[in-house]
């Protein structure tokens, strides 16, 4: 009976402690841009969030164990080199960037790691805006696998295609093992009309421009929506992204 | 009530092991709860101090010392003192235990056994060796000291000796079921061998008995049978106590658990390989069990009030597991009721508003903090959500170098980033402490034959389901 009271009062802190407003600032810049995704009107995203310093895009890294998804989340976050990299710190998966001349963050789910517990996917997935498919160019299954990961995805979010997913091949720099063909690659994300990159962790290369490239599409989502807000920059950007479909051979 | 430590905590005389460590018990007494102030002063890499000396040539895995010409260089292992092989956080303090940065693999090895070293690094190193050497490896080596040590008469090599062998115990004592093979056991037992014909009876017995102690424990953790009959006619799960029947969950979760050894994390962190891992594995899959048996049976019943009903009782059973800090099953059961093809489903106001408030723990921002905070503000006995272990696992392996960078330490690349390992240690040794506590539950059978064996619809199929329920609206694009 004691232990139940103590969890009660712990509980208590707890709903209190989400409640209570520094914490809150955090959470409610994240709530609206969650709004401004779901409202298809979205005008209220454009007056509620006029800064776009505090535009956050949410955007979540799928695929099998050992494609190299940490390695690419990691390579993303810390370009320059990192002495010590402790996971569990609150901001490891958040950053700072400049898109376009706007300064706006990034927020970065990879549950690397966590892959088997595929029960507890879903609901992962709910609160991405948008996805990056990641497999290794040197390993069949998990090519095989994208497919299942974007049809969850879908389901997720009400089949609705338009969902920026981009398909990466990773571990570029093992080309001597490939046995996914660029064009195989390049044939699924026609199929999904989603880019596909080619990536290496290991030398980064291609790493900035898959999550450039992702965020740009969640911003044009987000804001593109609106069409008597739309600003030049996004229809500028429209325009680019025609030309964009085409690949990345590294 | 926590204990600090300070030096007098972790000065434990290592043959304390020998004589008061129960056997297959693979903990010590201590607790390190101030290892995350000590781990911060890791962290600083700003300042370290560089090994006065440097191995000279790479250690070839020798079984027992060879007969040497007097003057010969001595190998590391056979050093009475490694610390000057050693990379030190720059101070000129005594050595305390996160003061070890790094160091040649056979340096880190024997400073383990040594009594200038600490009981922290020491559980650090025997929790992690695993990252960068083989158990087998490890037990040749250190019999390879234990026996160059006994040689002498000297007081000070018979220390060494009493000390290595203390921690070959420690070793033996924890080996995994994967590890124990044909050449491991001739290893240990080729050592036996060398203690009785050494006239060391006593050790040799000792050593013996832990070793077959190990591997008549090893085997893996499986449910024990369930007995369908015990279940009364048309009983269903309705018919108990959310209360009890989170109870019986837990139970079974917590066999589970406890079976899992911290190395299974570490080679799941690395290279995800289920063979090794099959106590985690069979964690993992009665996780995803039990998810997909919840979204079954909500689903299932064809009238809405009787799904209403499944969805009230699992959200209460649900709240007992929180209250009961079995944080394994709690996601279990919300990652269902919160699943695409339950939650999109019409419910009741009680369950779509408490469903909304516990979701909240999933909440992914801040690398889980709502979830982390909840777990350290549980009081034990609790048994976490393992997955996000294996996440934080994941990062720290590939966010982290295995040898420190050439550059900072002279040109050497020989010298393994023990940093790393401190943080490895620090997520491990939260599990281990988790691992000892138990409930005090007793268990019912009966209840257990309501789990079903926990049998359950695919994820496309509890879909299909859900869409007949409610047929899906189409999207407009």
């Amino acid at each position: 009976m004691r232990r139940f009271w103590s969890w009660l009062k712990i509980n208590v802190f707890w709903v209190f402690d989400l409640c209570c407003p520094s914490e809150k600032s955090d959470l409610n810049s994240k709530d609206t841009d969650v709004e401004s995704t779901m409202s298809a009107g979205g005008k209220k995203s454009t007056t509620a969030t006029p800064n776009a310093a505090s535009l956050v895009h949410k955007v979540i890294m799928v695929g099998s164990g050992g494609v190299g998804k940490s390695a690419l989340t990691l390579q993303f976050m810390y370009d320059e080199f990192v002495e010590e990299y402790e996971p569990t710190k609150a901001d490891s998966y958040r950053k700072k960037v400049v898109l376009d001349g706007e300064e706006c963050s990034i927020d970065i789910l990879d549950t690397a790691g966590q892959e088997d517990y595929s029960a507890i996917r879903d609901n992962y997935y709910r609160s991405g805006e948008g996805f990056i498919c990641v497999f290794s160019i040197t390993d069949a299954d998990s090519f095989d696998a994208t497919n299942e990961f974007r049809e969850q995805i879908l389901r997720v979010k009400n089949n609705d295609t338009s969902v920026p997913i981009v398909l990466v091949g990773n571990k570029g720099d093992l080309a001597d093992s490939r046995v996914i063909s660029l064009a195989q690659a390049q044939a699924r994300a026609e199929q999904w009309n989603a880019h596909y990159v080619e990536t290496s962790a290991k030398t980064h290369n291609n790493v900035d421009r898959v999550f450039y490239d992702l965020m740009r599409e969640i911003k044009r989502r987000k804001v593109g929506f609106v069409p008597s807000n739309s600003t030049n920059p996004e229809r500028g950007e429209k325009k680019k992204k025609g030309l964009k479909k085409a690949c990345t051979i590294i | 009530m926590t204990l600090r430590i300070d030096s007098s905590t972790f000065d434990v005389p290592f043959e304390w092991y020998i004589y008061h460590l129960p056997p297959g018990i693979s903990t010590t007494q201590s607790d390190f709860s101030n290892l995350a102030e000590l781990l911060q002063s890791c962290a600083d890499l700003s300042r370290i101090r560089l090994p006065k000396k440097f191995q000279d040539y790479e250690q070839k895995a020798i079984t027992y010392p060879e007969r040497k010409y007097i003057g010969a260089p001595k190998s590391v292992l056979e050093c009475l003192d490694v610390t000057d092989y050693l990379v030190l956080k720059d101070r000129e303090a005594a050595i305390r235990p996160s003061e070890i940065r790094g160091g040649p693999i056979d340096a880190l090895i024997v400073f383990a056994t040594q009594a200038s070293g600490s009981l922290l690094y020491q559980e650090a190193f025997l929790s992690t060796y695993r990252t960068f050497t083989s158990s087998h490896d490890l037990l040749q080596k250190l019999t390879h000291r234990y026996v160059y040590m006994a040689l002498s008469s000297e007081p000070a090599s018979q220390k060494a000796a009493r000390l290595t062998f203390s921690v070959i115990v420690r070793v033996v004592d924890e080996l995994c079921t994967v590890e124990i093979n044909k050449e491991l056991v001739a290893i240990v037992t080729n050592f036996v061998y060398r203690l009785i014909r050494d006239g060391n009876f006593q050790l040799a017995r000792l050593l013996r008995t832990r070793l077959i102690e190990r591997i008549e424990s090893s085997a893996v953790v499986r449910q024990p049978t369930v007995y369908m009959d015990r279940l009364k006619k048309g009983e269903t799960l309705l018919d108990f106590r959310s209360a009890t029947i989170a109870q019986q969950l837990t139970l079974l979760d917590q066999r589970l658990f406890q079976a899992i050894e911290p190395a299974e994390l570490l080679w799941w962190a690395e290279a995800q390989d289920e063979k090794r891992c099959p106590n985690l594995v069979a964690f993992t899959e009665q996780f995803n069990k039990m998810s997909y048996w919840v979204r079954t049976v909500v689903l299932t019943p064809k009238e809405h009030k009787e799904r209403e009903r499944y969805m009230n009782k699992f959200v209460k059973i649900m709240k007992q597991l929180r209250r009961l800090g079995n944080f394994n099953a709690y996601l279990a059961i919300l990652s269902a009721l919160d699943s695409g093809p339950v939650r999109r489903l019409e419910w009741g106001k009680m369950a779509t508003e408490q469903l909304k408030e516990h979701a909240v723990i999933m909440d992914s921002s801040g690398s889980f903090k709502i979830y982390r905070t909840a777990l350290v503000e549980t009081a034990p006995p609790c048994i976490p959500y393992v997955g996000l272990v294996l996440q934080d696992l994941t990062f720290v392996h590939v966010g982290n170098v295995n040898y420190l960078h050439a550059e900072a330490v002279k040109g050497r690349t020989d010298l393994l980033n023990f940093g790393k390992r401190w943080q490895q240690f620090a997520i491990l040794d939260s599990i281990r402490k988790l691992k000892r506590w138990n409930y005090s539950f007793t268990r019912d059978d009966r209840i257990i034959a309501a789990f079903k064996c926990f049998t359950s619809l695919t994820e496309d199929e509890t879909w299909e389901l859900s869409e007949m329920i409610k047929p899906r609206q189409r999207r407009n694009p």
